[in-house]
């Protein structure tokens, strides 16, 4: 923990230029209006002798310079059931507040998302990712800095545990506090030239959750490498590994791989 | 007779675009090429401009407008404001042929009315640079730093301008 503090200590040190396209969290800021992305990841969750892989397609849409909306599908073959669609959710995202400068800002932004699951719940932490059917709202604070980019994500997640296909296991609770603290740097470019640089970032998130009321929680460490090709094409792969963790959960270890294509003016006005 | 045509031509030309030339936009609140690429990309879809020509780096953006067309600069600094970002500066380079001002500062160009803040001047000659003053066309400190009384009593179609 003592290393991972002075790892985080170091990183905000040498962010000489940073990023807020992070691999896990959204930043408070937006796509721009009139703007589709569409993202496709895989996660491999390690599960001691045997692995899981959980697919992701997701597809993001700049509705106004302050509103984002996204539709997503998990598709997987969890917990031995056969291949197929296990989760959908929405999320809306609003950028509520703006404060630009040259070459800084910081912005707010609330989002919501609710999500339907055809996977049974199985472990204590709760998430909406594929896991849990249910709803969370939180809010966003980005950073940026002279180059240096901090965002920190603060939620709330309810998940539905009633009704008999989302029965919960005895003893687990439907709630939970998530929270985020992610920074990026810039490594390639040094000096920005053309659009069609390959630009190369590094990223470090700190992923918490907490279930109130009770001593569960996790805290995940996950430094990841973003490529970002002709400014549009961005290709991600993530690692993601437990600090403290007082919870049952799918996997304490994961490697995420994922590709995101951004279609800028997309409709014609 | 050919020649004199062409000549004619040209002159018609140089004289169509002998107004406004070109704008230099500088955007803020961004430090990455996909960023810049979206406010280029916003700029670029609007109708009456014909190109862009980039500086990543300063976050600078040239602006040429098709012939004959009248440029909206309401236009360019939305197009900057959807793409997710702010203006921090708007200067609009204008080859002036005896501009005639009024007492309060007032022009028209190309149809657009101007307000010329600061001094009055009789006339505008030559080639000047003005840059747009007010909101979203500045820095909120910059902004800050014009006393309000400067900025009062411009009418909504019309442009505060100051010359730089």
């Amino acid at each position: 923990m003592k290393k991972t503090f002075f790892f985080i200590l170091l990183l905000v040190g040498y962010l000489a230029e940073a990023q807020e396209l992070f691999v896990f969290t959204e930043p408070a800021s937006n796509m721009p209006a009139n703007s589709v992305a569409i993202k496709q990841s895989a996660k491999f969750f390690d599960q001691g002798a045997t692995s899981s892989i959980r697919h992701a397609t997701e597809i993001m849409l700049g509705a106004n310079k302050n509103l984002m909306l996204h539709g997503a599908a998990t598709f997987g073959a969890m917990n031995r059931t056969p291949f197929g669609l296990e989760s959908i959710r929405a999320y809306g995202k609003y950028r509520f507040f703006s404060a630009d400068g040259m070459y800084s800002h910081f912005r707010m932004a609330a989002f919501a998302e609710i999500a339907h699951s055809n996977t049974k719940p199985m472990y204590q932490e709760i998430n909406l990712q594929g896991d849990h059917a249910g709803m969370q709202a939180g809010l966003v604070f980005t950073q940026l800095l002279h180059k240096l980019a901090v965002s920190s994500t603060v939620s709330y997640a309810a998940i539905n545990g009633n009704s008999k296909a989302h029965q919960l296991v005895m003893g687990n609770r439907a709630e939970a506090l998530n929270y985020s603290l992610s920074f990026g740097h810039l490594i390639l470019p040094k000096k920005y030239t053309s659009y069609d640089q390959t630009n190369f970032n590094i990223y470090a998130e700190l992923l918490g959750q907490a279930i109130p009321g009770t001593r569960k929680s996790y805290l995940d460490l996950a430094p990841s490498m973003q490529f970002i090709f002709k400014s549009k094409l961005k290709f991600n792969v993530a690692y993601r590994f437990n600090l403290q963790s007082s919870m049952t959960r799918m996997a304490q270890t994961s490697w995420m791989l994922g590709g995101e294509w951004l279609f800028l003016n997309a409709f014609k006005k | 007779m050919k020649k004199i045509f062409l000549l004619l031509i040209c002159c018609w030309t140089i004289s169509a675009n002998a107004q406004v030339q070109k704008v230099n936009l500088q955007a803020s609140g961004l430090t990455c090429a996909m960023c810049s690429k979206a406010i280029y990309k916003a700029v670029s879809a609007i109708s009456f401009v014909d190109t862009v020509l980039v500086n990543i780096e300063a976050s600078t953006y040239d602006i040429r407008f098709d012939k004959e067309t009248t440029p909206r600069f309401d236009q360019i600094a939305k197009a900057v404001v959807d793409a997710g970002f702010s203006v921090a500066n708007l200067t609009v380079m204008v080859n002036f042929d005896k501009q005639a001002v009024d007492k309060n500062g007032l022009f028209t160009l190309d149809g657009i009315q101007y307000k010329l803040m600061g001094t009055p001047l009789a006339s505008l000659q030559g080639s000047k640079k003005l840059q747009l003053v007010g909101k979203p066309y500045m820095l909120p400190k910059d902004l800050k730093k014009i006393p309000v009384a400067q900025l009062g009593n411009v009418a909504s179609n019309t442009y505060l301008v100051s010359l730089k």
